[in-house]
């Protein structure tokens, strides 16, 4: 697979990935144009990876983290902080027009977690890879791993011995 | 019951749809390669060529230290296309950011210099500035659009696609359908025809109206992905019609089953067959029509649930299609991306449009 043939058909899953981890559509262009550009330049050594996607993804992970890191984590929970207060905090019937909403609500919170926190969401649910797997991306145990999810669920108040998730949004306004 | 995992994926799914123009982004990431690729001098020489070449059009010039020929000057420019201030949306603001050979660290030293911590504003700001003509008080790191982005745009304005980019590669022999849309893009900037017609209409050519329709071609582009790819399909196995990812949906299936270019590789050989671009889709179709090949796949196959959701979205529902659809069949919403993606998959219709 030549490095355009792989990132004409991968690139959309990218972004997609990206923007789940970063929570921002421009911020997820800019990293995954950064992490393309450096496979692209080590494209021999990508294309031999047993999976040359998870390689570029790990470059994606890497390249959102050390961003983060580099800038604006303020401003990204700033934004996030300021969509939750003004998010609408229905709590009568719920339907499926209320679970819109209520992504809306938990896609805000999402933006207020540690970046750390955020990534072990993203591949724990979005990617749905489990704690070991996460743990060798992230260069963590996996017992970090679990602390995250479980400072992360509890910051979004999804802890699953709150039985009723969809009770969630009443009780926090 | 309405799990952890469940609301996660879904809030995911309904925030994550990119809404880009693949075709400006991986333009991008080759100018962010050959900017690192060259050293500032070789730029600076070779600047003047490259600012004869109408690389950006709607009026959006080189970075004025390039096409003044003047290595050193302060600042990039960009001729105001129409308008001033306020006449642009975001998104031209960025590319024209972008393209003019800016990138993230530059936005950095800019939000420096005018004491602002949203990157993303100060990237647009920065944009409408180079778009009303006014210069910016850092260089661009890198150099604006060179030729070959330009004829790839070139080749999908005039309504090719990826997969006229494919046959393109297999007719002239090509090494890969980059260069295939590289060597088109050119013919089609020198009014020269092509052997085959466009899958799509032509597009603007202009970058600075560009962006506005970017979402619109951008679905233009997968819809009519789809409908070639049905017609190419038609009575040959007669089941699958859906696309993943914008790839034809042998090539999906060759590379869904684990397959890469070492066993295209492997099958030329087996098939004495040269062109591996071939040897993918008769492949892929061999795959769909349910038989198996010679050699085993490298990798793993994708799990089927990813493949089916990616047919989803390829086949442009989104996440308030799922939602609607899964009120129908009276499952989660996620359940409704992946049933809804296999059907797609077996050529069923769902019973809602996109």
């Amino acid at each position: 697979v030549t490095f355009a043939e792989f990132a004409t058909a991968r690139l959309p899953a990218l972004l997609r990935y990206a923007i789940a981890l970063t929570g921002d559509r421009d911020l997820a262009q800019d990293v995954v144009q950064e992490s393309l550009a450096k496979a692209q330049a080590n494209w021999r050594r990508v294309e031999r990876a047993n999976s040359p996607d998870a390689y570029v993804r790990q470059i994606v992970l890497n390249e959102y983290l050390s961003w983060r890191r580099r800038w604006s984590v303020r401003n990204i929970q700033a934004a996030g902080e300021q969509m939750v207060v003004l998010v609408d905090r229905r709590a009568a019937t719920r339907d499926h027009a209320d679970a819109v909403v209520d992504g809306d609500d938990l896609w805000a919170r999402l933006a207020t977690l540690p970046r750390k926190q955020r990534a072990v969401l993203v591949l724990r649910y979005y990617e749905q890879l489990d704690d070991t797997e996460i743990a060798s991306l992230l260069d963590c145990a996996p017992a970090t791993v679990r602390s995250n999810a479980s400072k992360a669920l509890k910051t979004l108040r999804l802890n699953s011995d709150r039985n009723h998730a969809h009770s969630l949004e009443t009780s926090d306004v | 019951m309405y799990e952890e995992r469940e609301i996660l994926l879904d809030t995911f799914d309904a925030h994550t749809d990119p809404n880009v123009d693949t075709a400006d982004v991986l333009a991008r990431v080759d100018a962010i390669s050959r900017s690192r690729r060259r050293n500032r001098w070789v730029v600076q020489v070779t600047g003047v060529s490259l600012a004869t070449v109408s690389l950006i059009a709607g009026g959006m010039a080189l970075p004025s230290w390039l096409s003044d020929g003047a290595p050193g000057g302060q600042a990039a420019t960009v001729n105001a296309a129409s308008g001033g201030s306020g006449d642009h949306t975001q998104a031209q603001e960025r590319s024209a950011f972008f393209d003019a050979g800016y990138n993230y660290a530059d936005a950095q030293k800019l939000a420096a210099i005018w004491h602002e911590t949203n990157i993303t504003r100060v990237k647009a700001e920065a944009g409408q500035k180079l778009l009303d003509g006014e210069t910016l008080p850092v260089q661009p790191s890198g150099d604006a659009i060179a030729p070959a982005d330009k004829d790839v745009e070139a080749f999908f304005n005039a309504g090719y696609d990826y997969n006229d980019a494919v046959t393109l590669a297999g007719i002239w022999h090509t090494t890969d359908s980059y260069q295939a849309k590289i060597k088109g893009g050119k013919k089609i900037e020198n009014d020269e025809s092509l052997p085959i017609p466009p899958s799509g209409p032509t597009g603007s050519s202009s970058s600075s109206s560009a962006s506005s329709t970017k979402i619109s071609k951008l679905a233009t582009k997968k819809m009519l992905i789809i409908k070639k790819a049905e017609a190419k399909q038609g009575g040959a196995s007669g089941a699958t019609s859906g696309t993943t990812d914008g790839l034809s949906p042998a090539l999906a299936a060759y590379f869904n089953a684990g397959y890469d270019y070492t066993n295209a590789q492997q099958l030329a050989s087996a098939w004495h067959e040269t062109n591996l671009e071939q040897v993918k889709a008769q492949a892929g179709q061999k795959l769909l029509d349910g038989e198996s090949l010679p050699v085993q796949p490298s990798g793993q196959p994708a799990p089927p649930t990813d493949s089916a959701v990616n047919t989803f979205f390829a086949d442009g529902y989104d996440y308030n299609d799922a939602v609607k659809l899964a009120s129908i069949w009276n499952v989660s919403t996620y359940h409704a991306k992946v049933e809804g993606g296999k059907k797609l998959q077996t050529g069923e219709t769902l019973p809602i449009q996109p």
